[in-house]
């Protein structure tokens, strides 16, 4: 008997379809759009010089992490703990804690921003307000 | 229809409809449609309900949002919006909670710099508009002054403190001091002082 494989539900970043795939895989192919998706979770430490990061898990900015990315994207959780500039997407939450020195725009599904995190910028949240741009390139890196 | 219950908290009832500025002492449940802004002070909680509407300008120390609003939000302390809160507008919160299901476009600012400055325009904006009626009423004040002796006097406009010529006096006292006489300065000076017309600067007329 074939032993069973725990599977995930994502969705893809790119054209939203929305896959399931093994829960240990680390990377796949949307079937619908054939782009590359980024499946692990990724945490970012340092100044990551990556214009774009984007996962379908979660996306973690640590508290000394001063990434130059000017895009995020999370499918799951985005967590701030420390500083960025950027527009963030995450099909989930998005948490700032209260290390969290972030300004741009957010969409996500809900948010909780920490007393004591700073954030200036638009914030929008709701169904639909996730999805990137069918322009973005599909680009992802790990820390 | 505004009334208090037993806890003293002030609650704008369902289907109530207000319309102004209200400022209040402690918390307060806001059911029905609101228009205006509001006001409260200390560290009570303001609830927008489900069913509430509104459309206004809030400053308080929490703020808890589960209905329709469109304005903007100053929370000193937290912002929360429930799943059935519907939100847009400006928001300056020291801690925020949007819950799954809620909806909300806006700008935003959030941390302990952010509320202070908020705090601190908004009390400018009132010392300022309270200064500027000041300053109208005063402004009035002096307006109603400068007018006074114009339509009290009837002085002619030449009238300075100058000390008129002998000869001037000899020819007419009356066509002297008017403002219209043409007085010639310089021979008068010379023959008077010998001084030049430099020192017939002070006694313009």
């Amino acid at each position: 008997m074939a032993k069973q494989v725990p599977m995930r539900d994502v969705r893809c970043y790119h054209c939203q379809q929305e896959l399931t795939v093994p829960a240990a895989a680390r990377n796949t192919t949307c079937p619908t759009c054939y782009r590359p998706l980024n499946l692990d979770d990724i945490e970012v430490r340092g100044a990551s010089p990556s214009a774009i990061i984007m996962t379908v898990g979660r996306l973690t900015i640590e508290a000394k992490a001063k990434p130059l990315t000017k895009r995020l994207h999370a499918g799951e959780l985005l967590e701030v703990r420390g500083q960025f500039d950027a527009n963030a997407t995450c099909n989930g939450h998005i948490h700032l804690a209260r290390s969290a020195r972030a300004s741009g725009q957010l969409k996500a599904q809900s948010l909780t921003a920490e007393k004591g995190a700073t954030f200036t910028g638009l914030i929008q949240i709701g169904p639909g307000t996730s999805a990137i741009d069918a322009a973005t390139p599909s680009r992802a890196s790990n820390s | 229809m505004a009334e208090q219950n037993q806890t003293n908290q002030t609650i704008i009832g369902a289907g109530a409809r207000f319309k102004g500025e209200l400022t209040l002492s402690g918390g307060a449940l806001i059911q029905g449609t609101v228009e205006g802004s509001i006001i409260a002070e200390g560290p009570g909680e303001l609830k927008f309900a489900a069913q509430s509407q509104t459309r206004a300008s809030v400053r308080a120390a929490t703020v808890l949002i589960e209905g329709q609003y469109d304005g903007d939000v100053l929370a000193t302390e937290r912002l929360q919006l429930t799943s059935s809160a519907r939100v847009t507008g400006e928001v300056v919160a020291a801690a925020m909670i949007v819950a799954e299901g809620a909806t909300f476009t806006g700008k935003v600012a959030i941390g302990p710099d952010a509320v202070a400055a908020s705090t601190k325009a908004a009390g400018n904006s009132m010392n300022s508009a309270m200064n500027s009626s000041i300053n109208n009423a005063m402004n009035i004040e002096s307006h109603a002054r400068a007018a006074a002796p114009a339509t009290m006097e009837s002085k002619p406009a030449s009238r300075t403190s100058v000390r008129l010529p002998d000869w001037a006096a000899a020819n007419g006292g009356a066509a002297a001091a008017s403002s219209e006489a043409s007085v010639n300065r310089s021979d008068w000076m010379a023959q008077t002082t010998g001084r030049t017309g430099q020192k017939s600067a002070s006694a313009e007329v």
